[in-house]
C-alpha cells in the first residue's frame, strides 16, 4: 500500500514538470499567499513580543508591543511559579489524548455504520446524529446529568459528554461513502466481515480525513475549559486552559470588574501574561501539527483503486 | 476503475445522488427488518458506543429544555418548577422592534458570511493545492492556520491595537495631523469587520477539511486529462472542484442549518463600540433581555425555536441538493 | 402575570417543604414586597479594639488610614475555630488559583489554625465562569457548607430562603458580640445581608474603598503647568482643554467622568426621594445635563477616543495618555505598582458644583458580595460562624498578617514594616489573595505600602467628601421587578448613554427611553421600592 503510494507521488511530480503554470500566474499566486501570510505573521510576532517585553515598554505602547527592546520571562517565569501550570499541562495531555482515540473509535464505528448503503436502521441513526448538532441541551441538566452518572470530579467527566460530534460523524460519513463500491465489494467477496471491512480497508484508505478529525477532536479536547469549570471541583485535576484563565481576568470585558483584584499587579503586567499564555497553550499544538498535516497536504490514497 | 468524484464530471444521469450509487449489500431492501438486523448485526453493534454516548449525553439533558414551558429557578427542582406554557417565547413572537431588528442583522450577517466567509477556505485550499511545492505549500498552511487558536477576545483586542481610535493606524494619522478614521465604531461597515474577522482567524483552519477531500481524488484523474491536453483551469473545474463539491454541498447545508447563530462572543465584545442598533443579533438579544434577567426558561425556548427553524432549513437544503442531483448530507428516503 | 407568580410561589413554598430543609419557616411569595423586605433586628456594630489606624477617623465611614503595616502584630484570637470536621466552600477568585492543600504549606497550616481542613470549590470569576458554576451548584446542590452568593444570580431573597442558614438568631442585635470580628462590620454591610426578615448572609465589607471618584495624574499635571485645585464644571473643562494634545496622544479623560460630573451637579445615587416619591436619577434634568456635558467634552475631543467604548482606561492612565480617570480608591495602589515613571502621583480632586460647594459624593455598595451558608444544626452554625469570625480578624492583627502573606520567611519577608510577598507567597496565597476573602473578611484599609504620601492624598480626599456621601437609598431594599427587568434596563441605558457620547443618537431620544422604560417597569420598580422603603424605613 505505502509504495503503491510513493510510486503514485514521484509520477505525479515528475508529470506536472511538463505542466508549469505560466509566470505571471506564479508570481500572482506568490503575491497573494505573501500577503496572507504576513497579515497572520505580522499579529503573532506581537503576541510573542509582548509576551516578553518589559513592563514599561508594554504600558508605553498601549498594551501591545510589535518588536520586544528587551527580554523578559518574568510573564513565563509567573505562570510556571508554583507548579500548577506543569500539573495541569499532564492533565491536558492525558485528556487530549484520551479523549481524542474514544472520540476516533466511538465516531468513526458510527460513521461507517452509517455510511453502508441501505443498512438496518440506518436512517434514524443518521437524523439523531444530524439533530444534535441543531439542538443543544442547556447548562443546568447537563451538569445535571453527569452528576447522576456520578462523574463529577472526575477527568471522564471531561472526555464523555463531548466525545461524539454530530458533525465529526457527519463529515467521517461522508468520506467514508466516497470510497469505492467496488473496493468494498471486492474485499466482501474475499470473504471479510464489516468490521474487518472497517478496519482494514476503509480506515487506511481514510488517512487524510481521520488526521483532520482527530485534529478538530484533539483541538477541541485541548482548547476547553468550559466543562471542566462546571464539573471539576478539584483544582488539581483542572485541565491547562482552565487554570491558565485564571491568570488573566480583569481586562475582559465581559468581566464584572470589581472582585477586589486589586494584588493582581503583583504579576508582569496582565497584556504579557495573556500573550504568554497563549504562547504556552499553542507551542503543543505546533508540535503537533506538522506530524498530522502530512496527511492532508499530499496526493496519496486513491491509487490503490488502480487495477 | 473510477471513483464518485470521476462520475460526477462526466455524464451521469441528474437526480442521482452520487453516494447512492454503491450497490447496496447482497439482499438489499426487500429483507424482513429482522433480517436486515440480523445481517447488519455487526453495523448496529458499532453504532452503538457513539450512539449511546449520544443518547446519554446529549439527547437525555435535552429533555431539560422542557424548561422552556416552565419558570424555571435553579433552586427549585424541574418537577416542581411552575408551567408558564409559552410565555417564554415571547419574547421571540411578540413583535418588538428591537427583537425584528435583531433578526434582520442576524440574517444580513448570515447572507454576507454564506457569500464570503463560506468560500475563503475553499479558495484557499485550492490555492495552496495548486502550489507545485509540497514544501511551501505546507508552510504556508500552517501559518494560516494559527489565528484559529486565538480567542475572541485576543482578535479583538488585536484590531483595536492596529485599528481603534488609539491604534497604530490612527496614532500615526494623528501625528501628522491628518484626519483619523473610525474603523471599529462606525454601525455602517460593523459586517464588514465582522466578515474580515471571521475570515482572518478561520479561513486558514477551515482549510484542512477540503485539502483532506482533495487528497481522496484520484490523480489517474489528472494524468488522463493532460494526455488529453485539458490545461490546468480545465483541470481545476473539471476534475477538481467536482471532486469537492459533495463536501462543499455538505458543509453548506450544515452551516444553513445554523443560521440563526451568528458569533455571539465577537459581536458581544464590540458591541460598545458600535452601538446595538447595528450589532444586536438574536443571541445577543436574548442574552441582554433574559439571561441577564436570569430567566432560564428564555434561553431553552429560544434555543428549541431555533433548533427547530435549523431543521427546517436543513430538510429544504438538502431536498434543494437532491434536485440538483447532489448527495446532501442524507439521502432521499 | 399575577396568576404566574402565585404559582412561582407555591412552588418554592412546595420545595423548599419537600426538600426539609430547616431555616425557612415561611416561604414568601416573589411579589410580597412587605415580606421580602420585613426589617430584622441588625447586628450591633462594636468597634473591635485592634492596630490602632495612624491618622484619626473624622467620620463612621472613614476606612483606617495605615502608612504601614503594624509593628509586631498582636494575635488576638485564642484557640482555633473549627471542631476538626471538614468545611466545604465554593468560591470565586479574580487571581491564579493556588497550588491544592497537598502541595502547599500555607493551605496546610491555615487548616491547622483554623482547626478544620477547608475543602474549596474554586472558579474563575473571569467572563461568567462563576455565575455559571453557581447556577449549576445550585442546581445540582453541590455548594458546599459556605459559598460566595453570585450577585447576578436572579430572586436572591427567595433562593437564599430555600437554600441558605437564617442566621438572624445568632447575629441580630448584642448575640453578634459572640463574634467580635463580625460585629466590627458596619451596620451599613449588614443591611446588604438581610432578606425576607432573617439575616441570610455575611458581608465581604470594602466600605467606601470601592467607590468611583476621579483620579488625575498630578505629575502630567504639573508638568504641563496646569493647577486643577478643586473644579467646577468649567474649570475641569478649562483645565481638560489645556492638558489635551492629540498629536502627543495624549487626553484629558481616559473615560467619561460620570462620577466627578454626578457629584457637580448633584445627581441622586440611582433612586432618591423627592416630594415624598421615588425618583430616578435617570429622570431629572440634572441628568440629561451630565449627558449633554460629557457628550460636549466627547465632541471637543477631551476624552481619549477608544474611552467610551473600550475598557483599557487602566493602561492609558499608567502610560500618559490619558490625564485623568475615573476608578476606586482600591485601584490607587495598582496605579503606582503599574508606574513606569519615577514621579508617578496620583491627585484626588474634590469637585464642586456651581455654587462651590463640594458636590455630593455618591458611594458605591458598601460590600463586594455576600457570602451564605448551608442550613445545618445550631452547633455547626456556630462552629462555621467561628471559622468566619476568625477570617475577618482586622488589618493589622497576627492573624491578618497570615491570613493574607502566610508564613514569614517561605511566604513574604518584611520590608520596614510592610510584609512583601515572596515567589512562593505569590502562588500559595495567591498574591496575597486567598479566596476565603470571598467567604469572610475584615474592613479594607487605606494602605498603599510603600507610597505614604498617597495615604495622605487619600485620606484628605475622603475627610472632605465623606460628610457629603450618600449611599444608594434604596440599598437593602428588595424590588422584584429591578432585579429582574432592572438589570435589562440598566444595560439599555448604559448602550443609550453611549450612543448619545457618540452622536449616533439625539439627546432627544433619552425621554423617550425614560417614558419607554417607566411604562415597561420603571414604575413599576417606584412602587415596590416606596413600599418597601415605607416598610423597612432606612435613614
Amino acid at each position: 500500500m505505502s509504495t503503491q503510494t510513493n510510486l503514485l507521488a514521484t509520477t505525479r511530480r515528475s508529470s506536472t514538470i511538463d505542466d508549469v503554470p505560466t509566470i505571471p500566474t506564479r508570481v500572482l499566486k506568490g503575491i497573494i499567499l505573501l500577503l496572507c501570510c504576513t497579515v497572520v505573521i505580522v499579529p503573532f510576532i506581537g503576541v510573542i513580543s509582548t509576551s516578553i517585553a518589559s513592563q514599561a515598554h508594554v504600558t508605553e505602547s498601549g498594551g501591545f508591543v510589535l518588536w520586544p527592546d528587551s527580554l523578559n520571562w518574568a510573564s513565563y517565569r509567573a505562570i510556571f511559579n508554583g507548579g500548577v501550570v506543569q500539573r495541569a499541562l499532564l492533565v491536558s495531555f492525558v485528556i487530549t489524548l484520551g479523549g481524542t482515540l474514544v472520540s476516533l473509535a466511538g465516531s468513526t464505528m458510527l460513521a461507517y455504520a452509517l455510511s453502508r448503503p441501505g443498512s438496518f436502521g440506518q436512517r434514524p441513526i443518521l437524523m439523531i446524529v444530524l439533530f444534535s448538532i441543531l439542538f443543544s441541551p442547556g447548562l443546568i441538566p447537563n451538569y445535571l446529568v453527569v452528576k447522576e452518572f456520578g462523574l463529577l470530579d472526575s477527568l471522564l467527566a471531561l472526555v464523555l459528554p463531548t466525545a461524539i460530534n454530530g458533525f465529526n460523524v457527519i463529515v467521517l460519513r461522508s468520506f467514508f461513502m466516497s470510497i469505492p463500491a467496488s473496493v468494498i465489494d471486492s474485499a466482501r467477496v474475499d470473504g471479510a466481515g464489516d468490521f474487518r471491512i472497517f478496519w482494514s480497508i476503509v480506515l487506511p484508505l481514510s488517512r487524510a480525513v481521520l488526521a483532520v478529525i482527530g485534529l478538530f477532536y484533539a483541538v477541541g479536547y485541548w482548547n476547553a475549559f468550559f466543562n471542566a469549570m462546571l464539573y471539576i471541583s478539584d483544582t488539581a485535576k483542572w485541565p491547562l486552559q482552565l487554570v491558565l484563565r485564571t491568570y488573566v481576568i480583569n481586562n475582559t470585558e465581559l468581566s464584572s470588574g470589581d472582585l477586589g483584584g486589586a494584588s493582581a499587579d503583583q504579576l508582569p503586567p496582565q497584556e504579557s501574561i495573556q500573550m504568554a499564555i497563549l504562547v504556552i497553550s499553542l507551542v503543543p499544538i505546533l508540535i503537533v501539527y506538522p506530524f498530522l498535516q502530512r496527511h492532508f497536504t499530499k496526493g496519496m490514497l486513491t491509487g490503490a483503486v488502480k487495477g | 476503475m473510477l471513483i464518485d468524484q470521476a462520475r460526477a464530471t462526466d455524464s451521469g444521469p441528474p437526480g442521482t445522488p452520487t453516494a447512492e450509487r454503491s450497490a447496496p449489500p447482497a439482499g438489499g431492501q426487500q429483507l424482513s427488518w429482522w433480517a436486515r438486523a440480523r445481517r447488519d448485526k455487526v453495523l448496529l453493534l458499532m453504532a452503538i458506543p457513539g450512539l449511546a454516548l449520544m443518547l446519554a449525553f446529549h439527547y437525555l439533558p435535552l429533555l431539560g429544555n422542557l424548561i422552556a414551558f416552565q419558570e424555571y429557578l435553579p433552586f427549585v427542582p424541574f418537577g416542581r418548577s411552575a408551567w408558564v406554557g409559552l410565555d417564554n417565547f415571547s419574547v421571540i413572537f411578540n413583535g418588538d422592534a428591537e427583537f425584528l431588528n435583531a433578526l434582520k442583522n442576524t440574517l444580513l450577517i448570515t447572507l454576507v458570511q454564506v457569500i464570503f466567509v463560506f468560500p475563503a477556505p475553499i479558495a484557499l485550499a485550492l490555492l495552496l493545492n495548486s502550489l507545485l511545492s509540497e514544501r511551501i505549500k505546507r508552510v504556508v498552511q500552517s501559518v494560516l492556520y494559527l489565528p484559529h487558536f486565538l480567542s475572541w477576545v485576543i482578535v479583538i483586542a488585536i484590531f483595536q491595537q492596529i485599528l481603534g481610535g488609539s491604534g497604530l493606524i490612527n496614532n500615526t494619522l494623528r501625528a501628522r495631523g491628518i484626519d483619523t478614521i473610525d474603523f471599529l465604531g462606525n454601525p455602517d461597515s460593523f459586517i464588514a469587520l465582522l466578515t474580515s474577522q471571521v475570515i482572518w482567524k478561520d479561513s486558514g483552519w477551515g482549510t484542512i477539511l477540503f485539502l483532506a477531500a482533495l487528497t481522496q481524488i484520484d490523480q489517474g484523474l489528472y494524468e488522463a486529462a493532460r494526455v488529453d491536453g485539458a490545461s490546468r483551469l480545465r483541470q481545476l473545474w473539471h476534475i477538481t472542484v467536482p471532486g469537492i463539491r459533495g463536501l462543499i454541498i455538505l458543509l453548506l447545508i450544515l452551516r444553513l442549518g445554523d443560521s440563526l447563530t451568528v458569533g455571539f462572543e465577537q459581536i458581544i465584545l464590540q458591541q460598545n463600540l458600535v452601538g446595538r442598533p447595528a450589532s444586536e443579533v438574536l443571541d445577543t438579544y436574548v442574552y441582554n433581555n433574559g439571561v441577564l434577567a436570569g430567566q432560564w426558561g428564555v434561553s431553552a425556548a429560544v434555543g428549541l425555536v431555533k433548533g427547530l427553524f435549523g431543521v427546517a432549513l436543513v430538510i429544504g437544503a438538502n431536498k434543494v441538493a437532491h434536485i440538483f442531483g447532489e448527495a446532501g448530507v442524507y439521502q432521499k428516503a | 402575570m399575577i396568576s404566574r407568580r402565585r404559582l412561582l410561589g407555591g412552588s418554592l413554598a412546595a420545595a423548599a417543604g419537600i426538600g426539609g430543609l430547616s431555616g425557612c419557616a415561611t416561604v414568601t411569595r416573589s411579589t410580597d414586597i412587605a415580606a421580602l423586605n420585613k426589617p430584622v433586628g441588625l447586628p450591633t456594630y462594636r468597634r473591635f479594639d485592634g492596630p490602632k489606624p495612624d491618622l484619626p477617623r473624622s467620620h463612621p465611614l472613614m476606612p483606617d488610614c495605615f502608612y504601614r503595616f503594624p509593628a509586631q502584630p498582636v494575635r488576638v484570637t485564642e484557640g482555633r475555630p473549627g471542631d476538626g470536621s471538614d468545611v466545604s466552600g465554593t468560591v470565586p477568585t479574580s487571581n491564579p488559583i493556588p497550588p491544592t492543600a497537598d502541595r502547599n504549606p500555607y493551605w496546610q497550616e491555615l487548616n491547622r489554625r483554623v482547626g478544620s481542613p477547608l475543602e474549596l470549590t474554586i472558579t474563575s470569576a473571569a467572563g461568567s465562569d462563576y455565575t455559571n458554576k453557581f447556577a449549576t451548584s445550585v442546581a445540582g446542590d453541590t455548594l458546599g457548607d459556605l459559598f460566595n452568593v453570585d450577585g447576578k444570580f436572579s430572586y436572591l431573597p427567595q433562593f437564599l430562603e430555600a437554600r441558605a442558614q437564617d442566621l438572624t438568631e445568632y447575629l441580630s442585635g448584642d448575640a453578634i458580640l459572640e463574634y467580635p470580628f463580625l460585629a466590627n462590620l458596619s451596620t451599613d454591610s449588614w443591611r446588604g445581608c438581610v432578606f425576607s426578615g432573617g439575616i441570610r448572609a455575611v458581608p465581604i465589607q470594602r466600605g467606601v474603598m470601592s467607590s468611583n471618584l476621579l483620579l488625575a495624574r498630578q505629575d502630567l499635571l504639573d508638568q504641563v503647568g496646569v493647577e486643577l485645585g478643586s473644579p467646577t464644571v468649567d474649570e475641569l473643562n478649562k483645565v481638560a482643554k489645556a492638558v489635551t494634545d492629540g498629536k502627543k496622544n495624549r487626553w484629558a479623560f481616559a473615560v467619561p467622568p460620570a462620577a466627578a460630573l454626578s457629584a457637580m451637579l448633584g445627581l441622586p445615587n440611582g433612586w432618591e426621594v423627592r416630594d415624598g416619591r421615588l425618583v430616578h436619577s435617570r429622570e431629572l434634568p440634572e441628568h440629561k445635563e451630565m449627558l449633554a456635558i460629557s457628550t460636549k467634552m466627547q465632541a471637543d475631543g477631551l476624552i481619549h477616543p477608544d474611552g467610551v467604548a473600550k475598557n483599557n482606561q487602566k493602561v492609558w492612565f499608567t502610560q500618559g495618555s490619558a490625564v485623568m480617570t475615573q476608578d476606586t480608591y482600591s485601584s490607587i495602589q495598582s496605579f503606582y505598582r503599574r508606574a513606569t515613571v519615577k514621579t508617578f502621583a496620583i491627585g484626588l480632586p474634590v469637585v464642586r458644583d456651581s455654587a462651590g460647594k463640594v458636590g455630593r459624593f455618591l458611594l458605591g455598595s458598601p460590600n463586594n458580595s455576600i457570602a451564605a451558608m448551608r442550613p445545618s444544626s445550631p452547633e455547626r452554625t456556630k462552629m462555621l460562624l467561628r471559622v468566619l469570625n476568625w477570617m475577618a480578624a482586622p488589618f493589622g492583627t497576627e492573624e491578618y498578617l497570615f491570613r493574607k502573606f502566610g508564613l514569614p520567611e517561605r511566604h513574604y519577608n518584611l520590608k520596614g514594616t510592610d510584609p512583601v510577598l515572596t515567589e512562593a507567597g505569590s502562588s500559595e496565597v495567591c498574591l496575597g489573595e486567598f479566596p476565603i476573602q470571598y467567604l469572610s473578611d475584615g474592613g479594607y484599609p487605606v494602605y498603599f505600602p510603600g507610597h505614604p504620601e498617597a495615604v495622605d492624598v487619600a485620606y484628605s480626599h475622603l475627610r472632605t467628601i465623606l460628610p457629603t456621601a450618600i449611599l444608594q437609598p434604596t440599598y437593602g431594599l428588595y424590588s422584584p421587578t429591578d432585579s429582574t427587568k432592572g438589570k435589562v434596563a440598566d444595560k439599555d441605558f448604559d448602550s443609550l448613554t453611549k450612543e448619545i457620547q457618540l452622536g449616533r443618537s439625539d439627546l432627544s431620544d433619552w425621554d423617550k427611553a425614560v417614558a419607554n422604560w417607566r411604562k415597561s417597569g420603571g414604575d413599576a420598580i417606584r412602587h415596590e421600592y416606596e413600599e418597601a422603603l415605607a416598610i423597612k424605613g432606612n435613614k
